[in-house]
């Protein structure tokens, strides 16, 4: 029991130390951080996985229609 | 022979969810809907938009539907997770487990197993599936597009791995259940008339350069690195040329391939998607590629669609346009690459050990899971050119798939749940022998970045200079 709630305890803090360890390199490099707030500020999905999940590509697909009309 | 086997049970799974959404559908105002959008159409200043907020898209079935299955999931959270219950989580996801764990219960009783049993796990598995929802809501992971597909897995496996999973778990541990019925909802996503969006361009990046480098790097995988096994060998051929996870779902269901097999390849396509949505239009920027050029290039090499969208949007408007239209006509390939690889796998792969083979042992081997997700697929596809454009949009786009895509997405999730409650640490290590599946990957993958931004630059910039014009 001692080991199994040792590695959930590992397992938690990793989960934590991946978090920080992008908020920091959001701050720390200035590309990711740029990338950052284009995600934050379009309220982007990055992990989408198809078009319907998305309305920036539902919307970009009618504005290339209207465009190329 | 039984009749209610995992794919006619996934059938009918989809299409008792679909006929809910078009009865919906059906109950809208279908006429008023038509004439009021056709008068507002005549106005020099009609926008869906405008329209849509002030019809609140015309039915208000379609709108809770959609609503109990979104809201079910926890909300977005930075620091503190407990920002992400709210009391319209705790109403819908009631709701839609009371609702899900009915359905699936239905469906354990037509497959010969007890229902009870079932309903136990169930709900730990809808537990698992909610706190990935959580994971995938927190603000820096949702950011570099750690989704739901990885810490249902991740999840499943610490769970498994560390405690161990008790009993009353495994009759309701139904991965490919699950996928198939999510698969066949897919289906209705897949809308054909949306591969023209951007006229040949297009078709040529996403519909020419993509089966190109599914076929080689398959071809590579046998020839030149002999990947010991086939389905692990086409699930990442497919799911780094196609798109990512969703293809990767498609593939390895028409083949039959392990849940250790669908995790490496998912498991691939996420840290890659998240290490090239970042890496490629930072490169595309320093090397001043213009934004239509570079658009192309990221809609056909990167994976999931959101990452595509992400990146786009990191080089401008029409970089992003044209990023996610290739995306989206790339997404409308994964109907022909499920039947594709099917087909191919029934004839060929599985009929190679047995010569004397029929065409009644074919019919039976086939996967019939991907002829309800091939016809669901058409009867939308349809459906969506016979409406006025406007009146499709807001009563199929934003109503019906807005309702079928969220209820996909927790059968996605459902699934990968299982996978990692029903897989091990040591099955999953012997995949990685000899790093043959990232060889893999970053081999197919350099194929991919040099024929598409090869392709995009013919068709783009020498064949049709006049649609580059128009964007």
């Amino acid at each position: 029991m001692k080991r199994k709630l040792l590695n959930l305890f590992l397992i938690l803090a990793s989960a934590v130390l991946l978090q920080q360890g992008i908020a920091f390199s959001h701050l720390r490099f200035s590309m990711l951080g740029d990338y950052s707030r284009v995600v934050k500020n379009n309220d982007i999905d990055p992990s989408a996985l198809f078009y319907m999940e998305s309305t920036l590509a539902l919307a970009a697909e009618k504005s290339v229609r209207e465009k190329l009309k | 022979m039984k009749i209610w086997t995992e794919d006619t049970t996934a059938i009918l799974l989809a299409f008792v969810i679909i006929a809910l959404a078009l009865a919906a559908f059906l109950a809208a105002p279908f006429k008023e809907v038509n004439d009021s959008l056709a008068s507002f159409e005549t106005t020099s200043a009609f926008s869906l938009d405008d329209w849509q907020d002030a019809n609140s898209s015309g039915n208000a079935f379609t709108a809770f539907l959609s609503d109990t299955v979104n809201q079910a999931r926890p909300g977005r959270w930075a620091l503190n997770p407990a920002a992400a219950f709210s009391l319209s989580f705790l109403v819908s996801g009631g709701i839609f487990l009371v609702s899900l764990s009915l359905l699936f219960a239905v469906a354990a009783k037509l497959m010969q197993r007890n229902m009870a049993e079932f309903l136990k796990g169930f709900v730990f598995i809808f537990g698992v599936s909610v706190l990935a929802y959580l994971l995938a809501n927190q603000a820096e992971f949702r950011s570099m597009g750690l989704g739901y597909a990885l810490w249902a897995i991740l999840l499943g496996l610490v769970i498994s791995n560390i405690f161990g999973i008790p009993d009353f778990i495994r009759p309701a541990l139904q991965p490919e259940l699950y996928i198939k019925t999510g698969l066949v909802l897919l289906g209705a996503e897949v809308l054909f008339g949306k591969i023209l969006a951007i006229g040949l361009p297009g078709i040529f990046v996403a519909w020419i350069v993509t089966p190109i480098v599914l076929i080689s790097t398959f071809w590579f995988g046998q020839k030149v690195l002999r990947i010991g096994s086939k389905t692990l060998n086409i699930t990442i051929s497919a799911d780094m040329s196609v798109c990512g996870v969703s293809a990767a779902i498609a593939t390895a269901a028409a083949c039959r391939a392990s849940k250790e097999e669908l995790t490496t390849a998912v498991g691939l396509s996420m840290i890659f998607t998240s290490i090239m949505m970042v890496a490629l239009p930072a490169f595309i920027n320093a090397v001043g590629m213009p934004e239509v050029l570079g658009g192309a290039w990221i809609g056909g090499t990167v994976d999931a669609t959101g990452a595509v969208v992400a990146a786009g949007a990191f080089l401008g408007d029409t970089a992003l346009n044209v990023a996610a239209t290739i995306k989206m006509i790339q997404n409308i390939l994964i109907g022909v690459l499920a039947f594709g690889v099917a087909a191919y796998w029934t004839t060929k792969v599985d009929a190679s050990t047995d010569r004397s083979i029929g065409a009644g042992e074919i019919w039976r081997r086939f996967p019939k899971f991907v002829l309800g997700f091939l016809g669901v697929s058409i009867l939308f596809s349809l459906l969506y050119e016979m409406l006025n454009p406007n009146t499709a949009i807001v009563l199929v786009e934003n109503g019906v798939l807005d309702f079928t895509s969220g209820m996909r997405g927790w059968l996605f999730c459902l699934a990968f749940a299982s996978i990692g409650l029903s897989a091990n640490f040591r099955e999953l290590k012997a995949q990685f022998h000899g790093g043959k599946p990232l060889i893999l990957y970053i081999c197919g993958q350099s194929l991919n970045l040099c024929l598409t931004l090869l392709m995009a630059w013919i068709m783009f910039y020498k064949v049709f200079p006049n649609i580059t014009n128009s964007l």
